[in-house]
Formats: C-alpha cells, sequence, structure tokens
C-alpha cells in the first residue's frame, strides 16, 4: 500500500478516478492522519463523484479528531457541503461523542447551523441525542422549536410528552402548536385523547382562534381516538366548509374503525352539510358516503 | 420509508410463511434481499408494521392479490431475454443512437458495454441481438459486450448458450428465428450473437479487478445492487462511474435507483424511463 504521504498527493491527483481510489484506499486502511485532508479535499474537489466518495468514508471512519473541521461546513454558503457534514456526523461510529460535541454547539447563534445540528442528532437518534432535541423546545428561533417538536414526534419520544403538552398550552405560535398535534399523533400513547381536546377546545367550543388546529385534532382523535373520545369531538365539532376535505377524511377513518359510529345522528347530520355543500366535489362525496355507508345512508 | 426495519425474528416470520405459500425458501443469507422487498411492499401500502402486514397476509389477503405483489417482487431475480422491455428500448432507440452519432463524428469504432452480474447470459446476449438489429453494419464496429458474474456455473451456461423456452417466451418471433436454433425444445444461441460477448468471471466486491475495468459505454447492472449493503454498493457504483466513458450510460433494475447512491450521473428521461448518464 502507498505511504501516507503518497496517498495524500494521490488526492490531488489530475485523474478523478486515481482520486477515487485513493479515497477508497484511506477508508478501506482507516489511515485517520488523512482526515484533515479528505475534508479539504470535500470542500475544493470539483468532481462530485470524489465529493461523494469523500463522504461515504468519512460516515465510515472514526471522525472524532475532525469535528470541529467538520461543523465549520454547517455554516457554508454551499448547500452540498452542509448536508454532507450533516450525514457525516448522523453515521458517526461513536455516536455518543458526536453527541456531546453537537449538544455543547446548539448555542451557536445562527439558527440554521442550531437546526442543521438538529439534523444530525435525529439521525444519531440515541437516548443522549434525544436529550439534547428536547432542549431545543426552548430554543428562541420558532423554526428551531417546529424542527426539535417534529424530531421527537419522528423518535416517538414519549418522555418529552409532558413538555410538549406544556409548551402547547404556553406558546401561541399556531405552526409551533400544529406540528405538537402532529407529534403527539406519532408518539401514540401516553397522554390521554380526551385530555388533548379539551386543550385544544377548551369549553368545548370551535373558535376562530383554534380553528386552525382542528384538521390535525381531528387526525389524531380519527388515529388514535377510543369510541368515546371520537364521540366527544362529534359534539364540538360543526359542519364548515373551510375543513370540508379534513372532515371527510375523519369520518370515513372513524367509520372503518368503528362501524358502529355509522348509525350516529351527529354522522349523519355532518354527511348531510357535505352533501348540500355545492363547493365540495361531487367525487369526494361518493367518497365519504362509500367509505361510511358503503354507497348509501 | 424509514422507521421500517425488519428484525430477525420478523424475517424468519415472512421467510416461513413464503416457504409455506409459495415454496420459495429465504434462509438468513437473503435477509437483505427479502428484508428490502417486504419494506417496498409495506411502503406502498403505507404499513410501517411489519408484523401488520404479516397479518395482512396472512388474514387480510383472500383473492391472494397481495401475496402475488410480494412473489412478483421476490422472484424478479429470474432473468430471461429482453427482461425490462421498456428499458432496452430506451437504450436501443434513444441512448444507442445517440451516442453512436458522436462517435461516429469524432471516427470511433470501439462499443463497449459491460453487462454486470449477467447470470446465465440472457441480458449480454439480449444486448448483442439489439445491436444486430439497431447497427447497420455490426462488422464495421469494433463491439465488445464483457460479461461478468460471480457464480461460475451460471457463466458456464451462459458460455453453452442454451436456454428454455421461459427464457426466451419474451423474444419476439422473428428473432427467435433469427438468432437462435431450435434443437428439440430448446432454444441455442446462434455464433454470431455469441461472437460480439465475452464472459468473465468476476466478483463485484474484488475492487482491484475493477479498477482494471475502464472504458464502457454502457454498464448493465440490474436488479444487482439489491444484495449488497450500503457501502459495498456506493463503492461498486463509485467504480462503475469510473469504469464508464464519458457520454455513458448506466442502467439499473427498474426497482432501483441511484438516488441515495451517488450525486455523480446525471438523471435523464428518455422514451419514458429514467436513465442515468456521465457528463
Amino acid at each position: 500500500m502507498d505511504s501516507v504521504e503518497e496517498l495524500r498527493k494521490k488526492l490531488n491527483h489530475p485523474d478523478e478516478a486515481e482520486r477515487i481510489y485513493t479515497v477508497h484506499d484511506i477508508m478501506d486502511n482507516n489511515i485517520t492522519e488523512l482526515l484533515p485532508d479528505l475534508v479539504e479535499k470535500l470542500i475544493t474537489d470539483e468532481s462530485i463523484a470524489v465529493k461523494d466518495a469523500i463522504v461515504e468514508a468519512l460516515k465510515n471512519m472514526d471522525i472524532s479528531s475532525i469535528y470541529e473541521r467538520l461543523f465549520e461546513l454547517f455554516s457554508s454558503p454551499d448547500a452540498y457541503l452542509r448536508n454532507a457534514a450533516v450525514e457525516i456526523f448522523a453515521s458517526s461510529s461513536d455516536k455518543e461523542g458526536a453527541v456531546a460535541f453537537l449538544a455543547s454547539k446548539l448555542d451557536h447563534s445562527n439558527k440554521e447551523v442550531r437546526k442543521l445540528i438538529l439534523d444530525s442528532l435525529v439521525g444519531l437518534g440515541t437516548p443522549s441525542a434525544l436529550m439534547a432535541i428536547r432542549a431545543s423546545l426552548y430554543d428562541s428561533s420558532k423554526n428551531v422549536q417546529i424542527t426539535a417538536v417534529e424530531y421527537l414526534g419522528k423518535l416517538r419520544d414519549k418522555e418529552s410528552l409532558p413538555e410538549l403538552i406544556e409548551l402547547f398550552k404556553k406558546d401561541p405560535e399556531p405552526m409551533l402548536r400544529v406540528s405538537i398535534l402532529h407529534a403527539l399523533r406519532e408518539i401514540k400513547e401516553g397522554f390521554k385523547i380526551k385530555d388533548i381536546i379539551e386543550m385544544v377546545l377548551p369549553e368545548k367550543k370551535v373558535t376562530e382562534e383554534n380553528i386552525i388546529f382542528l384538521p390535525e385534532l381531528m387526525k389524531l382523535v380519527a388515529d388514535l381516538g377510543e369510541k368515546d373520545d371520537i364521540m366527544y369531538l362529534l359534539e364540538i365539532v360543526k359542519y364548515d366548509p373551510v375543513y370540508a376535505y379534513d372532515l371527510i377524511d375523519f369520518l370515513i377513518k372513524i367509520c372503518q374503525r368503528f362501524p358502529e359510529l355509522k348509525k350516529l345522528e351527529q354522522i349523519h347530520n355532518i354527511y348531510q352539510y357535505i352533501k348540500d355543500d355545492p363547493t365540495v366535489e361531487e367525487g369526494l362525496k361518493t367518497y365519504l358516503s362509500e367509505g361510511c355507508f358503503n354507497g348509501g345512508n | 420509508m424509514e422507521g421500517i426495519n425488519l428484525t430477525l425474528e420478523d424475517f424468519e416470520k415472512f421467510a416461513d410463511f413464503i416457504y409455506r405459500k409459495t415454496g420459495i425458501r429465504f434462509d438468513q443469507k437473503k435477509f437483505y434481499f427479502l428484508s428490502k422487498r417486504i419494506e417496498k411492499r409495506m411502503q406502498e401500502l403505507g404499513i410501517t408494521d411489519p408484523i401488520a402486514y404479516l397479518r395482512r397476509l396472512k388474514f387480510g389477503d383472500k383473492n391472494g392479490e397481495e401475496l402475488q405483489n410480494l412473489v412478483d417482487l421476490i422472484t424478479i431475480n429470474e432473468t430471461y431475454f429482453f427482461r425490462d422491455f421498456p428499458q432496452l428500448q430506451a437504450f436501443a432507440e434513444y441512448c444507442l443512437p445517440e451516442l453512436l452519432k458522436k462517435k461516429i463524428k469524432i471516427g470511433d469504432d470501439n462499443l463497449k458495454i459491460w453487462s454486470a452480474g449477467c447470470s446465465t447470459g440472457e441480458e449480454p446476449y439480449t444486448i448483442s441481438i439489439i445491436l444486430y438489429e439497431m447497427l447497420e453494419d455490426v462488422n464495421s464496429w469494433s463491439i465488445e459486450i464483457l460479461a461478468t458474474d460471480i457464480d461460475k456455473e451460471a457463466l458456464r451456461k451462459a458460455q453453452e448458450g442454451i436456454y428454455e423456452w421461459r427464457s426466451v417466451k419474451h423474444v419476439p418471433t422473428e428473432y427467435i428465428k433469427k438468432y437462435f436454433k431450435i434443437i428439440k425444445d430448446k432454444y441455442k444461441i446462434k455464433d454470431e450473437v455469441k461472437k460480439l460477448v465475452k464472459f468473465e468471471h468476476l466478483n463485484l466486491m474484488d475492487f482491484l479487478s475493477l479498477r482494471k475495468k475502464r472504458g464502457f459505454d454502457f454498464i448493465f447492472c440490474r436488479n444487482v445492487l439489491i444484495y449488497f449493503d450500503e457501502i459495498s454498493r456506493k463503492k461498486v457504483v463509485d467504480h462503475f462511474y469510473i469504469a464508464l466513458n464519458k457520454g455513458g450510460y448506466i442502467f439499473l433494475g427498474s426497482s432501483e435507483s441511484l438516488a441515495r447512491i451517488t450525486n455523480a450521473f446525471k438523471i435523464k428521461k428518455l422514451g419514458g424511463h429514467i436513465v442515468y448518464t456521465k457528463e
């Protein structure tokens, strides 16, 4: 095999193929001395094939000695390099080391960088990564907060439920609150559906302020609610053309899960409103009729 | 679909079910192969829990449609002439004429094609037949179709070039007459088709041997990458990239994609088919 010096020279060989082979050799023989060289080539090489080979090599080598240099790529104007850095961190073999490093950077002044840190942490997916993501629920940027909520949902982090629910109660930002409801649907368990309905629709009322949450709430209840929860929501929900399509999905789902609900008066009433609404496509009305009443009502 | 991960226990339950239903046995060596196909079906059905999918196969598939969908995916390794016809059409009608035109312009009369993972030879011989059909004068070109496979027994059969009906059933009748000799109930490929094909034993994981492969205008590697894990797949594709000439094309199986493997190739849509080219 070539010496480290020879490999370093070959990384700059004019032939693209030679550079790719050199990257393979460095990876296969785990030449960690050349990790800094690989990162520099990742930044400067003009061949996407060489860059891709370097990313793959870095994903499969111990990168702990070059965390700082890799982290600088999060601030690069080049989207390829930013994504590459996320991918490399997320594939790190020393997961705990990578989480500890990334968590220490969560106070970075750039919110885009903080979001990329979360992208890497979700890929690492360890319990300590979850803790770091949870910390971002209180980030100063709404986008970072929403990303943290989405990732906690994706990772089905039950431990974050109290914080997510508390955040919904305290933070009025609608998109954040919608993302929390979505996360609850992904987490699936560890909370009472009825409590969530009451939290979203206090005083059992749909208002101008909370109507925005209704589509996500209906999905949550349709997917996870028991019959009582569904009936509880049906008592509150009135037909409104604004969320007609979400309502159709909701009715079909609950009728599939609990066929006995098809007989409920509330469902028939809503169905009648939808049927009479000229703004709803005829195809959707048929879809609802077939989904809920097997074509008849 | 992210989040679907078959455990070994799940795999064994599926393997047992498929064996009982179809007689096709999957041992643990086929874990990756089978689980990828199960995951593909689950993805298409929007199911995230493998056991829920197995339950559906067992109890919610009264007319056997879903089992058939799965079986179609897991028997995809059976090779035959003119397999994946639309893709070959894209090769014959778009990629090949475009590349030949460029070569004629610069006076290059070499045409090198690699059939990687050629199994019993149906693919390289199909390519050879296509060249006879598409080129005005095959003899005016210096053509090499390199057909490689890891399986020596498959290569022996490929060199023999004798096939059963099931291998040639998609070959147009006129091509059967033109390119095969029918001996009893067998179909023997004619020498003129054979002469363009050079068979070679090659393990795609033998990276030192792969480094010697260069200068190809087309690479066919269909339904082979599925056998490799992520890092090996990436390395093999790097070698294909190097082995391919600029302007050349690589063809994967219709259910395979380079999207998550490399950004090095440019995607083109030709004749309704996705192809990858090296710029």
